[in-house]
């Protein structure tokens, strides 16, 4: 059996006949027995009927002339915008907006990656040590080549500038 | 926005056709789909409101919006759904600026002008009709509701929409409606009831009145 609770929550959705057949046979069960709901879903469907009676109001004079007015404002913006260059400018927007993201998030990363090589060409020129006696004149090509990517930089086939750290502490350049 | 020789040819073509027309800058095919919805909306969101002005202002917002994004309409939704979702937004926006102002009004009125505009108190000749007095009731209940409820309230019971159609526009599951509809039905039965009207009588006076 239904409760009144349940019924109450259900009201509308009888009114509106949008109920399972067999919940709306137990909702129809409890009104026959409960005069405090049938009550409630008499008013309430007085009460929808109410609002679907009321009178409509129509638009003022006004409406119509504000509207027209609105509407025409906005065509002729339309057709500016589609002459010209407002014209050239929404045609490419989605490119022009590519490229200047493109712009603004890639030329900092650039820079900043050009600092960081500079930075990094300037410590390998500091050499903690280098042992130049142990290479031999006719190695030398070999070994600076097998040295080239730290510390070893090389001008000709057959000249090298090393940079070195003296017992003082002080970094020079040996050539050889 | 009369309805003038050419645009006889357009009546019979859907929304959508004119909505077509529209984007391609045909303003006569859009006059028709402003015939065809205004009345509704115009009622929709006077009953939100409450405020004939600002509801001719929100509707012709809704209009405007959807003239410049007649291009942009897809036809997986209906178009009377789509056009009841904007002035659904439109008015409720409306709504909170109208609260921000009224608060801020209050405060102004408090603090910098002690002049007090006195209402004039004399009885609206429309007003003393008994049904006038019975439809501010109505009105005046309606406003009383929360705004979601008020919403479907007023586009079930005035609009006479669906479930699944209220369900579109405000954006719920249909479950959500039911229960809404049925709160506010609820609670604006209460309210007329505490304030001495009788759904039943104003309904036989209403419908009368109508025919008239």
């Amino acid at each position: 059996m239904m409760t009144c609770k349940t019924c109450r929550r259900r009201m509308s959705e009888f009114l509106d006949g949008s109920l399972d057949v067999w919940i709306k046979k137990g909702f129809e069960e409890h009104l026959r027995v409960c005069p405090a709901c049938r009550n409630q879903v008499h008013t309430m469907q007085a009460l929808k009927k109410t609002l679907g009676h009321l009178r409509p109001i129509r638009p003022s004079s006004h409406f119509h002339f504000a509207l027209r007015t609105r509407l025409i404002e906005e065509l002729g913006r339309r057709k500016r915008l589609q002459s010209g260059f407002h014209a050239w400018v929404s045609f490419r927007r989605p490119i022009l907006i590519a490229a200047s993201f493109a712009l603004l998030v890639l030329l900092p990363i650039r820079l900043s990656r050009q600092n960081l090589t500079e930075e990094r060409a300037h410590s390998e020129r500091i050499v903690t040590h280098y042992v130049l006696d142990h290479i031999s004149p006719s190695d030398r090509n070999a070994s600076i080549s097998l040295d080239s990517n730290s510390n070893v930089y090389f001008t000709g086939p057959d000249t090298a500038f090393v940079p070195v750290q003296t017992v003082s502490g002080r970094i020079r350049t040996v050539s050889f | 926005m009369l309805m003038t020789g050419p645009n006889v040819g357009r009546l019979d073509r859907s929304d959508e056709e004119l909505l077509q027309d529209t984007a391609a800058g045909d303003l006569q095919a859009f006059d028709v789909i402003v015939r065809r919805y205004r009345d509704r909306l115009l009622n929709f969101v006077f009953r939100f409101l409450g405020d004939r002005t600002a509801a001719e202002d929100v509707v012709q917002e809704t209009f405007l919006r959807v003239f410049r994004k007649s291009g942009e309409f897809h036809a997986s939704a209906r178009f009377s759904t789509w056009l009841f979702t904007i002035a659904g937004n439109l008015a409720k926006s409306e709504l909170r600026r109208r609260k921000r102002w009224r608060f801020t009004s209050l405060g102004w009125n408090e603090d910098v002008e002690q002049h007090v505009e006195i209402p004039d108190e004399r009885p609206h000749p429309d007003a003393l009709a008994e049904t006038e007095i019975a439809t501010e009731a109505i009105q005046k209940a309606i406003e009383s509701l929360p705004p979601n409820h008020r919403q479907v309230v007023i586009l079930s019971d005035i609009q006479g929409m669906a479930y699944e159609e209220i369900a579109q526009i405000v954006g719920c599951p249909v479950g959500t409606v039911k229960s809404r509809i049925n709160r506010g039905r609820l609670r604006l039965q209460k309210k007329l009831e505490r304030l001495g009207y009788l759904p039943g009588s104003m309904e036989a006076e209403l419908k009368v009145k109508n025919e008239k």
